[in-house]
């Protein structure tokens, strides 16, 4: 216990300025009512989520790269800090920063919002803020791989920049040919439950990362890594696939 | 007892092999140095005993524990100094061995008092603004402190100015006169080498040349020279290496010294005037590893 909490003071110490930083720019961004802002500041709008959400993937980089857990030349390998304590640490750390840091910027940049400018454009914001949690640890559990298996983060930047446009290449061509679900403008089909489809891809995504990541801090295994995150790819599709479908016709 | 022992120890990098068969013994409170030529495995073999690479066959031990399955146990015990490790940068002297202190229980403060002044490092500068040697002495200080019973130190010299070398050689010197240490150091800097150490492994192409204690080595090694009055042909033992003749005047590197030499050299080559010296430690390295390059040549 007391390695983990000495990595993850360290972790926090050292991330803090650019959590700070990135915190201002998610209150500004989630306080001001969209709507009204939008046809103002037009180019401010338009850039402002890429500045956001940007700066949140290179806190999670920064997080994970401290301490790689992959190659051989990195500081805690020849320490007395197990691959268990770094993973503990480093998700606590990533948790904090990067998953509850968010919600509760989001929410209390809501509330703001809606005391200064009587925004309530979403009557359930409170529910949609609570409900981006799991969500968005599945996307910083996915960035953490991918960062996992990079050496820094001009690397992981890039990498996250052909995987992203691999999967909307991957997604224009193949997707209603693996999952069956026809594109929207010409729709015939629509998905049974569809809100319990999205919970069990969510679960069985966050379990999955998680064992992966578990995995690549205690093994140090690029390889079986890379061959984990293709076999629990092909799981989430095989359950978009199987899952039953309602004819609209 | 061994603090540390290989059998058989081999690893692969794709289709090149880096270490093969490698076997040899490091007793404890021993110093060894490992030694071989760019590229003939000193590294891997290191990073294998340290777990930062799987061997592809046979195995290792480190204090009693296989190499795969060292872990904290271990590493508080352990300490590993390389040219290739990478150092927290962001962080500063100070604050870099606040953070080293709070892992290890053994940590002495005053130890680390003593050789933060010893080594003349800045507390409150960070360790990305250090020179390299600046940066070396803060890892060994980091590794040093919390007096490890084995110190494994890869091309720690590496690219330091003499000056810097001195002070870590002394820094060593006076850490093994303070109590049971083991080290087994890899490094082309022989002379600063032969300060520390009572026994040499090199390694030449992943394999195993020489596994010896440095009082033997420089037991048996001798550069011989001989001069003879008349000309004729001098032909040396077979025990020799290194051998340069002419009709007059020869010089070769026995590598079977004894007492009895000189007598055997005396009857061969009766009226010639002999000198026989001892040789460094580097002088002995090189000339094992021309030799193996030379007979390497003929086959």
């Amino acid at each position: 216990m007391n390695t983990i909490q000495t990595l993850l003071l360290r972790d926090l110490r050292r991330a803090w300025p650019l959590a700070g930083a990135w915190m201002i720019f998610a209150f500004v961004f989630f306080a001001y009512p969209t709507e009204v802002f939008r046809s103002k500041f037009f180019l401010f709008y338009e850039f402002f989520p890429i500045i956001v959400w940007g700066t949140w993937t290179v806190l999670l980089g920064f997080i994970v790269h401290d301490a790689l857990p992959s190659g051989s030349s990195e500081f805690w390998m020849t320490r007395p800090i197990s691959g268990r304590q770094l993973f503990a640490a480093k998700m606590i750390c990533i948790v904090i920063l990067c998953v509850c840091l968010p919600v509760l910027v989001m929410a209390a940049a809501k509330m703001l919002g809606l005391v200064l400018w009587q925004w309530l454009l979403d009557a359930e914001w409170h529910l949609s803020v609570l409900l981006i949690f799991p969500r968005l640890f599945m996307i910083a559990l996915s960035l953490m791989v991918v960062a996992s298996l990079t050496r820094n983060t001009l690397q992981y930047l890039l990498s996250l920049f052909f995987i992203g446009f691999g999967a909307i290449l991957l997604t224009a061509k193949y997707i209603t040919r693996i999952t069956r679900i026809t594109p929207y403008s010409e729709k015939h089909t629509a998905m049974q439950h569809p809100n319990l489809f999205e919970w069990t891809i969510v679960t069985m995504a966050l379990l999955g990362l998680l064992f992966i990541i578990y995995r690549q801090y205690t093994k140090r295994n690029r390889i079986a890594t890379l061959a984990s995150c293709v076999a629990l790819g092909i799981v989430l599709l095989g359950i978009w696939k199987m899952w039953p479908v309602i004819p609209l016709d | 007892m061994n603090i540390m022992e290989t059998q058989n120890l081999s690893h692969t990098y794709w289709r090149t092999e880096a270490v093969r068969s490698l076997t040899f013994a490091i007793p404890q409170g021993g110093a060894c140095a490992l030694l071989g030529q760019n590229g003939a495995g000193k590294t891997t073999t290191i990073k294998m005993l340290m777990n930062l690479l799987r061997p592809t066959a046979g195995s290792a031990t480190v204090l009693g524990a296989d190499s795969r399955r060292l872990g904290p146990a271990q590493f508080r015990q352990i300490g590993y100094v390389s040219e290739n490790q990478k150092t927290p940068a962001g962080m500063t002297v100070r604050g870099f061995l606040d953070f080293c202190r709070a892992l290890y229980p053994a940590w002495d403060k005053a130890l680390e008092t003593k050789l933060l002044a010893l080594f003349q490092l800045p507390p409150k500068r960070k360790l990305a603004h250090l020179s390299r040697g600046m940066r070396m002495k803060a890892m060994l200080l980091s590794s040093l402190a919390y007096r490890p019973k084995l110190i494994v130190m890869d091309e720690p010299f590496s690219g330091l100015d003499p000056l810097v070398r001195d002070e870590l050689t002394h820094g060593l010197l006076e850490l093994a006169g303070a109590g049971e240490w083991t080290l087994l150091i890899s490094s082309h800097d022989i002379d600063d080498v032969e300060r520390l150490v009572d026994r040499t492994v090199i390694i030449e192409a992943g394999k195993l040349l020489l596994d010896e204690t440095l009082e033997s080595l420089q037991r048996r090694f001798r550069r011989v020279e001989i001069f003879s009055p008349q000309p004729s042909p001098v032909t040396p033992p077979a025990s020799c290496i290194a051998c340069e003749t002419n009709n007059q005047h020869a010089r070769w590197i026995e590598t079977q010294y004894t007492i009895g030499t000189e007598h055997t050299c005396r009857t061969l080559f009766p009226g010639a005037t002999f000198s026989m010296h001892p040789m460094t430690l580097k002088e002995i390295y090189i000339a094992t590893v021309k030799n193996t390059a030379a007979l390497k040549g003929k086959n």
